[in-house]
């Protein structure tokens, strides 16, 4: 595993940025094997690349990778370079193309590793990875997509932190809106619904953002972090009763 | 007067309750030391647990202490999953595990630690300085405890300094940017009269102010508009005072002179 130093992270923005103008060059992966631009971690087994179709490939994937750096001690200021370096590598998956072969890209910081915490889990590769490290197979309807596409869970769950890592939260909304006998989302958990008196519309009873309002209130009184799969559920109003019956 | 209804009898610990210390370490990951005062837990459930959090946004770190009857001795843990200098916040939770609710009985939060350096020295600082990727942009105020800013630099541009070693050295990074960052402080923490949850948090700012100025602010309660002006004009005031006494003016003259020769 190499690791893009901060000259390498440069040339990589300023290479995704340039990709507005329709282009569909490859992605400068010999950012990768030149010491200027970045460097090996002794002891780190070669990720290799390939193209994944689903954002839950890519981070079960990717995850043994983000765990063995993190049991070679790895400076903590090297991570912002590892994971873009995962995110040049995966381009390929990480990035939407068009029809005609040129390049899509999203905001920069799908690709380029921000730490500030509004943003961070866009990252295509942070974002995956360590929703599906604290949640595992609780995920895996969650994340059918494609890994270029953030989404409203990821956007939601991603950006609170007692939520993206708490298993058992992520327990919680598997049991609320996949259906138990697969791995189907059930249809409408990000919907918004027109209310008598209000001119926009609000999130549904019992959607997604319902639950992230909930648990933003109920994490002031209770100790989300700590409780139990049944506790969260006894916590919940019954306007999530219609969907663990669903 | 504020009213406030408290329906779960959650406790707030007051600050005699807790010590918190962090100790930088010069290799390696900081540490912190907490110790929990007996009286601050009596009349707690049985099955309470006391939780630690030690955060910075949304990055946090849990630790459990051995058990509420330990309180009064120290204990002592250490923070690798933060850099050096992060200016950490800390929660306490005493969470009743007996109830599957895990209803939280006692609580503080945005503790700020009492922070001592690798040299064992103790660090205080009304605006930490935090290093991070701002992108285009060398300095921005991160609000994210509204009684204490925090000042991130870019990290592209410098290395992590405390803040009087940046005023001491780099004279036209003082005269451009710290008036701003003093005017802006002072006016959101004023224009806002946050009281907050901290014990005296934003009068590190307002004594500060009044210090430099030489009289305390006195605003109008019946008047929006002329408090607003209040505010202007004793903010004015501290500015160009700070000015005067760190001769922002008269040291970036001699430095762009030393620049030029």
């Amino acid at each position: 595993m190499r690791v893009l130093r901060n000259r390498g992270r440069e040339l990589f923005r300023n290479w995704v940025l340039q990709l507005a103008d329709n282009s569909a060059d490859n992605p400068p992966v010999h950012l990768l094997s030149d010491e200027d631009t970045s460097f090996g971690v002794p002891g780190a087994s070669i990720v290799t690349p390939r193209v994944f179709s689903k954002k839950y490939e890519l981070a079960v994937a990717l995850l043994p990778h983000v765990e063995e750096l993190e049991g070679l001690e790895v400076n903590h200021d090297c991570w912002a370079g590892i994971w873009d370096a995962m995110s040049l590598l995966f381009f390929e998956s990480v990035c939407p193309r068009n029809a005609d072969g040129t390049w899509s890209p999203n905001r920069i910081e799908h690709y380029i590793y921000d730490s500030a915490y509004t943003v961070r889990h866009r990252h295509r590769v942070y974002g995956p990875v360590t929703l599906v490290r604290a949640g595992g197979v609780s995920l895996k309807a969650f994340f059918d997509s494609k890994p270029c596409v953030l989404g409203d869970f990821e956007e939601q769950v991603g950006s609170r932190n007692e939520l993206a890592g708490n298993p058992v939260a992520l327990q919680v909304l598997k049991a609320l809106y996949v259906k138990n006998d697969g791995d189907a989302i059930i249809p409408g958990y990000t919907n918004r619904k027109t209310f008598r008196n209000f001119k926009r519309k609000l999130p549904a009873p019992g959607t997604l953002r319902r639950f992230t309002a909930i648990s933003d209130q109920l994490k002031r009184t209770y100790d989300l972090a700590g409780i139990s799969f049944e506790g969260f559920l006894e916590l919940l109003p019954a306007e999530f009763t219609q969907w663990l019956d669903a | 007067m504020k009213a406030s209804y408290n329906y779960t009898g959650r406790k707030r610990l007051d600050n005699s309750a807790f010590d918190i210390e962090l100790y930088e370490v010069s290799e390696g990951p900081s540490e912190f030391e907490i110790a929990l005062h007996l009286d601050a837990v009596s009349g707690m459930p049985e099955k309470s647990v006391v939780w630690v959090e030690a955060y910075r946004g949304p990055r946090v770190m849990r630790f459990r202490l051995r058990s509420l009857s330990a309180a009064g001795s120290a204990e002592r843990y250490v923070l690798d999953q933060f850099s050096t200098g992060e200016p950490l916040l800390f929660r306490i939770k005493i969470v009743d595990e007996g109830d599957s609710k895990h209803p939280i009985k006692g609580w503080r939060d945005r503790i700020r630690p009492v922070v001592y350096s690798a040299s064992g020295q103790k660090k205080r600082s009304i605006l930490p300085v935090y290093p991070c990727d701002l992108g285009h942009i060398a300095w921005l105020l991160d609000w994210e405890d509204p009684t204490r800013p925090v000042l991130q630099v870019n990290s592209r541009i410098s290395e992590a300094r405390d803040i009087s070693s940046i005023v001491k050295n780099d004279p036209d990074f003082a005269i451009l940017v710290f008036p701003k960052v003093i005017s802006e402080v002072l006016a959101k923490l004023l224009a806002d009269d946050a009281d907050g949850e901290e014990d005296g948090a934003e009068n590190e700012w307002i004594i500060f102010g009044a210090n430099l100025a030489g009289r305390p602010f006195e605003g109008s309660e019946d008047d929006e508009g002329e408090n607003a002006d209040l505010i202007r004009r004793w903010v004015d005031d501290v500015v160009q005072s700070f000015g005067r006494s760190m001769e922002l003016v008269a040291r970036y003259n001699r430095f762009k002179a030393g620049e030029l020769k």
